[in-house]
């Protein structure tokens, strides 16, 4: 068993990758320590949280941020990251035992083989160190872990597979089936999206009863959250320490990682040993504690020889659109997601411009339609009459854009910013180049299509890209410690005990949720680190 | 992002006080026209007319002078066509719409008086009348609406959650739509077509 200064393993952040690899290692018969950044929040008080939350449309509302752990928010706004580059990189992350898994869409998709060798196959971008059948086997692991519920094998979703999902696929709210129907006669390939929530009862979780609450929060824990494997390493064995703001990586003049310090809330500080180290802090805290522990010996931080840590930003830039169907629809019965269209996220093209997924919202509109309507001032039973026609008939549509890995947009601390425990907050440089700008066009000219598909009326087009919280590329895996970061393992280059489990390390960022691929990488490196310890 | 106001650190209250529950008091005829709304789009022509006549009947003819309680939840049936109210939702409405604004009970009175005095102007209309002829009342309009459908008083960064499950908007879908984190059905309900669809 752990104590709270040293064991085998320790971990950096509590969310599904450290939580995963933290059970599997608890599991495996290591002392673990889990230290996270953040709170515990049981889900009774999240969901309080979000009834009481005067911004329920902000998913970060029900997760206050912390003077110690901050987060960003935006209603209001606390500047925690600071924008310094051509486009401001408004993500959310949550820092709390669990991590951000709490709100999500649940999507949990393969990479296709195609997006291990981006560059190979079309000149852009990087390629993975390995092919996807490497990683093959750990996506169906991380589907049993997460419990996912997908289609059969009737539908084709581009990702080859040894075996079903664990889980047969939810079906389709009426508006999804109808959608997919309409679509897939004009040639769109829309499909049941594989969602870690429940289609039966699964792991001592229940099946989903359609709260469509999936962002901000799961009543029911019918859909996956990192908490729960943060409590499965707890059941293991681990250690977890919440309210620990790791702010150094130690390392010896050999390079081998001896310790991590972290601060309590007040401030006291504690240093924990151990033999391996894992980082799993996300792709922006992550980056930003190994370029905040320079040394004599590290001047440029940890991990980074190849000054790679913190660059290669990529998200997913997203797009949308709103239309009125000229049919009743009723968007919101069932959880928040449903389908995908998914015929362009392969390609030729991709030589040219991003490859992209678009989904269909299928959110309960009520409150949107309603606050458009009461600010043109309606009253009486037309409101009334209005907020049920509108309701039924509102689609929204989003996408996401591959995003390439370019080194200048990059995640650095800042020099001048700092958090109540003098922890510099992270300053982000993010630009989205024409590879993408391209791309957006046609999905601009796609969403006109489906909403002419629908006898769209009052098309409302947001271009304007968004962030989708899938941070990835900041500690970048490749083959040549020159320009990459960890090696096919999850290994830092350059010190032999230390990992890092997040998305961070993905080369490329495709066009699906990066979730289910976090997983799978966590279990690949906790497979891993087995055979170390 | 919806057009609600957004503010992180707005007071905060507790939204589903236990004594709500059992306090609902929406007439019989409300929740009659609600559930059966889905039967047909005659539904609507003949429950909204009927409820853009209630308005003259004596409630409001009657409508207490002044600003106090009973003159708000008497301008309240009038601007949403309903004819009765949570006892309690309406009195926490009430006093939070005149915490955030020391003119409120004022205008509640001249409000009413207006309306009186303006007896051809339809439930559906107040608001673009009032915008040409009074609007600083247009205003008041405004936030007793927002209060009774999205369930907020006041402005950043003092928005308070004055109801959530209880909030209007939820009432004209409730037959068909959920009121996110609460379940309305079992598993699966979701692949049929509703039937008003």
């Amino acid at each position: 068993m752990a104590n709270s200064n040293s064991a085998d393993v320790v971990v950096v952040g509590s969310g599904v990758a450290g939580g995963l690899v933290a059970h599997q290692m608890a599991l495996a018969g290591a002392s673990v320590i889990l230290l996270e950044a953040g709170p515990r929040i049981p889900r009774w008080q999240i969901v309080e949280n979000f009834r009481n939350s005067p911004a329920k449309s902000d998913f970060v509302t029900p997760y206050p941020s912390t003077p110690y752990a901050p987060h960003p928010e935006y209603t209001p706004a606390n500047n925690y990251l600071i924008q310094k580059g051509d486009y401001p990189y408004n993500s959310q992350y949550l820092r709390l035992v669990g991590g951000t898994t709490w709100h999500w869409a649940a999507a949990a998709w393969r990479l296709l083989p195609s997006d291990f060798q981006l560059h190979k196959l079309y000149g852009v971008g990087r390629d993975w160190p390995y092919p996807y059948e490497t990683l093959k086997p750990w996506y169906t692991a991380a589907e049993v872990q997460l419990g996912v519920s997908g289609p059969d094998t009737s539908v084709d979703l581009g990702s080859p597979r040894s075996k079903p999902y664990p889980m047969s696929q939810l079906p389709l709210s009426y508006m999804d089936q109808r959608f997919s129907d309409v679509l897939n006669a004009q040639g769109f390939k829309v499909v049941p999206e594989p969602v870690a929530r429940n289609s039966r009862p699964y792991d001592a979780r229940p099946t989903c009863c359609g709260n469509n609450n999936c962002m901000p929060i799961c009543p029911i824990g019918a859909m996956y959250n990192g908490i729960t494997h943060a409590e499965k390493a707890e059941q293991a064995g681990a250690k977890l320490i919440p309210q620990a703001v790791v702010y150094r990586v130690e390392a010896d003049n050999t390079g081998r990682i001896t310790a991590v310090h972290y601060k309590d809330p007040n401030g006291n500080s504690t240093r924990v040993t151990g033999k391996l180290f894992v980082l799993a802090a996300n792709g922006i805290e992550t980056p930003k504690l190994m370029l905040m522990s320079t040394s004599d010996k590290f001047p440029r931080g940890i991990g980074n020889s190849s000054d790679q840590v913190g660059r290669n930003l990529m998200d997913h830039p997203g797009t949308g659109v709103t239309f009125l169907a000229n049919e009743p629809l009723w968007p919101g019965r069932g959880p928040m997601e449903m389908t995908s269209v998914v015929n362009f996220r392969d390609g030729a093209f991709r030589a040219d411009y991003a490859a992209k997924k678009l989904h269909l919202s299928n959110g309960v509109p009520t409150m949107s339609v309603t606050a458009a309507l009461l600010k043109k001032g309606l009253t009486g039973a037309e409101l009334d009459r209005q907020i049920r026609d509108r309701a039924a008939r509102t689609l929204n549509i989003n996408s996401f854009h591959e995003h390439l890995a370019e080194p200048q947009n990059r995640v650095v601390p800042s020099a001048d910013h700092k958090d109540a425990l003098g922890i510099p907050q992270p300053e982000i440089y993010y630009s989205i180049g024409d590879y993408v700008k391209k791309s957006a066009i046609k999905t601009h000219e796609l969403y006109a299509r489906i909403a002419s598909l629908f006898g769209g009326a009052e098309v409302s087009f947001d271009d304007t890209f968004a962030p989708n919280n899938h941070i990835m590329g900041t500690t970048i895996m490749g083959g040549d410690p020159a320009d990459s970061v960890v090696d096919a393992d999850c290994r830092t280059h350059d010190h032999s005990n230390l990992f890092i489990a997040s998305s961070g390390v993905m080369p490329t960022a495709a066009s699906v949720n990066c979730t289910l691929t976090i997983a799978a990488l966590s279990l690949k490196l906790a497979d891993k680190l087995k055979h170390e310890i | 992002m919806t057009d609600i106001p957004e503010n992180n650190d707005a007071h905060r209250e507790v939204t589903h006080a236990a004594g709500l529950s059992s306090s609902a008091l929406f007439s019989t005829s409300r929740r009659a026209w609600v559930l059966g709304a889905c039967a047909a789009a005659a539904a609507f022509a003949f429950a909204g007319a009927s409820r853009s006549l209630s308005w003259i009947a004596p409630a409001f003819a009657d409508a207490p002078a002044g600003g106090g309680l009973n003159a708000f939840l008497a301008l309240s049936q009038r601007l949403t066509g309903r004819t009765g109210f949570d006892a309690i939702l309406g009195k926490r409405i009430y006093d939070a719409l005149a915490k955030s604004d020391s003119q409120f009970t004022q205008n509640v009175g001249v409000l009413n008086t207006w309306l009186k005095s303006h007896g051809g102007v339809l439930s559906d209309t107040v608001t673009q009348a009032l915008q040409a002829d009074q609007p600083a009342l247009a205003k008041s309009v405004g936030a007793i609406m927002r209060a009774w459908y999205l369930g907020l008083v006041g402005d950043m960064p003092h928005v308070d959650v004055v109801a959530y499950e209880k909030a209007l908007m939820f009432e004209p879908v409730r037959d068909v739509l959920t009121i996110p984190s609460y379940c309305r059905d079992v598993p699966f309900y979701w692949t049929q077509k509703p039937v008003c669809a």
